[in-house]
């Protein structure tokens, strides 16, 4: 054994570097001190005060967080912080503005909820910032072990809060299915990861690339690896055919759980796929794209032909989300080409329709979380019944949301989906975009069977209560969604600035 | 020397992987898993990772197949019911299995391997390396995890209290 003062280390890890290294990821560090700083006050406030304390240190949190990260892409120097093992760069600061406005959706949208239904808030709150944490770190990760940890942290903190409505067993089921496929799904990405850190020797995204750049031939442990991971993601944003458990587990849920996943996971994912595919492995881009192509296709297709007979808006969005993944994978293709030109339309095209998603699918999921009484979610398309006599306001913004969705202009759904399919003809895959086209006239009858029982008359004249801030927050989704569309500028260039510029070298 | 070691601990670690999910008593899952651990432990000590397969086999070996058989004693000798298969799915597992294989080893054989990176073996797998390491270049890495357990550890709360008026 050697003396120890021949083991010792320099150790090089200075103040200076550890603050620069913690501004980079400033947006993240602000939302962890708040996460902590909730689980105290959870734990220091008497009962009756503890749901309001907790929600107002989170919606805070998520306030800070974004004007950190909008302050960030304003002013800030972005690079990469930790020994190459995150960045703040422009792309991960798009994301985690995303993620803070989610997040801040979500907590205006659930605070009415948690109360109707007699939900402990405390824990809920906390859980879903962990959630929001974990999706920034995801955005942010340049390297696989990171990436797998924010991949966790977001997957645990989900599983959990899909059981939350602890005595329902629909919603203990939803918890324990997408624990089972999601522990199984994140074994193929570490298994992934595992063959490509066998095959390159790092971790590190951008050394991944470097290595793969020096090295022509294909190393089939890395083209396992590929695959591996692909299958992984393709779970992780419920893409067919690896999709089965999306209707379940969005069905199980509490409501504001089930529009903040449909989101954010999908977002978190796109980030990862983004990240690991365009910007670690764009010398094996053929390969891969193949693997999104197949897997765009079948979720288009199959997504869309079943939610054509559900009856629940819960299922019924759940497979819309499905086909969704599946147009958004269509710009992931396309970045993945050599032309820089064409990766730039095809990364900005992912990146504005993941923001715009995230206004019109929420904004869907919220006017369902308003109809939910004490008793339970009511998620049927008869309880939609004469909605516009109900309240009106909710009547056309469902409109705005569903005719978003289903891709009309003047909504903004309508022009992400036009620079997706653009994108898609410029990178050469015109057969796929002729599938999404042909798909996309299909999802018109379901989002419209949606509308017919909200304009329909109805002896129903119930009232509902609408909360302050849930009302806020759809009208505010509304707005953007309409808003957005006639001005598409703002995002896009945004959009744009968000793609790396290290993802267009070689 | 070293590969004689290493196919033994590895051909363990295999069939012990088979012992998990053939044997029908839970107990004996248990146990297979036990070897499983062990021949891992064997496999870190040839990577010179001392410090990995100590605390593998305390750890691992040790507290959690401990808790493990601790759960399946206090479940009683329940015999896993051999039920809900179909009928060819032997087969088909099989079949499905060599395929699998087949491609695999096809795929396998333009793998190139990589030569490991040299290092100062007097120092790496040491405790003061590893700490070293955890607290300078997997900083970020390593404090994420604490947050990973702390969220996991609420929500084992959450879950497991008895009514949610506990809380």
């Amino acid at each position: 054994m050697m003396p120890l003062a021949a083991t010792a280390v320099d150790l090089t890890y200075s103040w200076s570097q550890a603050l620069a290294d913690l501004s980079q990821i400033a947006p993240i560090a602000t939302l962890t001190l708040f996460l902590l700083f909730a689980i105290v006050v959870d734990l220091a406030l008497p009962k009756s005060r503890r749901g309001d304390a907790v929600a107002m240190v989170a919606a805070v949190g998520y306030v800070l967080s974004l004007a950190t990260a909008f302050y960030r892409w304003n002013y800030g120097d972005n690079g990469p912080a930790y020994q190459g093992y995150a960045t703040g760069d422009k792309f991960s600061l798009f994301f985690e503005m995303l993620f803070a406005v989610l997040g801040i959706l979500t907590l205006a949208v659930s605070h009415s909820y948690l109360k109707r239904r007699r939900f402990v808030a405390g824990e809920f709150h906390v859980l879903i910032l962990a959630a929001v944490i974990g999706m920034m770190v995801l955005a942010s990760a340049t390297s696989l072990v990171t990436a797998f940890l924010g991949l966790e942290l977001l997957s645990i903190s989900l599983y959990i809060v899909c059981g939350y409505a602890r005595g329902e067993t629909k919603s203990q089921e939803s918890a324990a299915k997408y624990l089972l496929v999601g522990g199984f799904a994140s074994a193929f990405v570490l298994y992934g990861m595992a063959l490509v850190y066998g095959g390159t020797g790092t971790t590190l995204i951008p050394d991944i690339a470097k290595t793969l750049q020096a090295s022509s031939s294909s190393n089939p442990l890395i083209l396992l690896g590929i695959v591996l991971m692909g299958v992984g993601f393709a779970f992780k944003i419920s893409a067919a055919p690896f999709h089965m458990w999306t209707p379940d587990v969005y069905q199980g849920a509490p409501i504001p759980v089930t529009a903040f996943m449909s989101v954010g996971t999908k977002a978190a994912g796109f980030a990862m796929v983004i990240r690991i595919f365009a910007g670690g492995l764009p010398h094996l881009a053929p390969e891969w794209q193949v693997l999104l192509a197949f897997v765009a296709a079948t979720s288009m297709i199959v997504g869309n032909l079943m939610a054509i007979v559900q009856s629940s808006l819960k299922r019924l969005l759940a497979y819309s989300g499905v086909a969704q993944a599946g147009y958004v994978l269509i710009g992931v293709i396309a970045g993945g080409q050599a032309d820089p030109a064409v990766r730039a339309a095809g990364l900005a095209s992912v990146l504005f329709y993941l923001f715009v998603y995230m206004f019109m699918n929420f904004g869907a999921f919220a006017v369902v979380t308003a109809l939910a009484g004490p008793e339970g979610d009511r998620d049927r398309l008869s309880d939609l019944e004469g909605l516009y006599r109900r309240s009106p306001l909710m009547a056309i913004l469902m409109t705005v949301f569903m005719l978003s969705l289903a891709g009309f202009p003047p909504f903004v759904g309508f022009f992400g989906k036009l620079f997706l399919f653009t994108a898609g003809v410029s990178a050469g895959y015109t057969w796929l975009v002729v599938v999404a086209v042909v798909m996309s006239v299909v999802s018109v009858y379901y989002y419209v069977r949606v509308l017919i029982p909200v304009w329909s008359s109805s002896v129903r004249t119930d009232k509902l209560e609408w909360s302050v801030s849930s009302t806020m927050a759809i009208v505010l989704s509304g707005a953007l969604s309409l808003v957005l569309g006639l001005y598409p500028t703002t995002v896009l260039i945004a959009s744009t600035l968000g793609v790396p510029i290290s993802f267009f070298g070689p | 020397m070293g590969l004689a070691v290493f196919l033994v601990a590895a051909a363990m670690a295999v069939a012990g992987g088979i012992g998990v999910v053939a044997f029908h008593e839970p107990i004996r899952s248990v146990l297979s898993l036990v070897v499983v651990m062990l021949a891992l432990a064997v496999l870190f000590l040839l990577l010179s990772a001392q410090f990995v397969f100590v605390v593998q086999v305390i750890v691992y070996a040790g507290a959690v197949m401990v808790l493990f058989l601790f759960v399946v004693a206090l479940l009683g000798p329940a015999k896993e019911l051999g039920r809900g298969r179909l009928r060819f799915q032997p087969w088909l597992a099989g079949l499905f299995a060599a395929v699998f294989l087949i491609l695999l080893w096809v795929m396998l054989q333009g793998v190139q391997y990589r030569q490991p990176a040299i290092t100062d073996l007097h120092i790496f797998g040491t405790v003061q390396w590893i700490a070293v390491e955890l607290f300078t270049k997997y900083l970020y890495p390593f404090e994420l995890t604490s947050l990973l357990l702390l969220v996991a550890a609420i929500g084992a709360i959450y879950l497991s209290k008895r009514s949610i008026e506990d809380l």
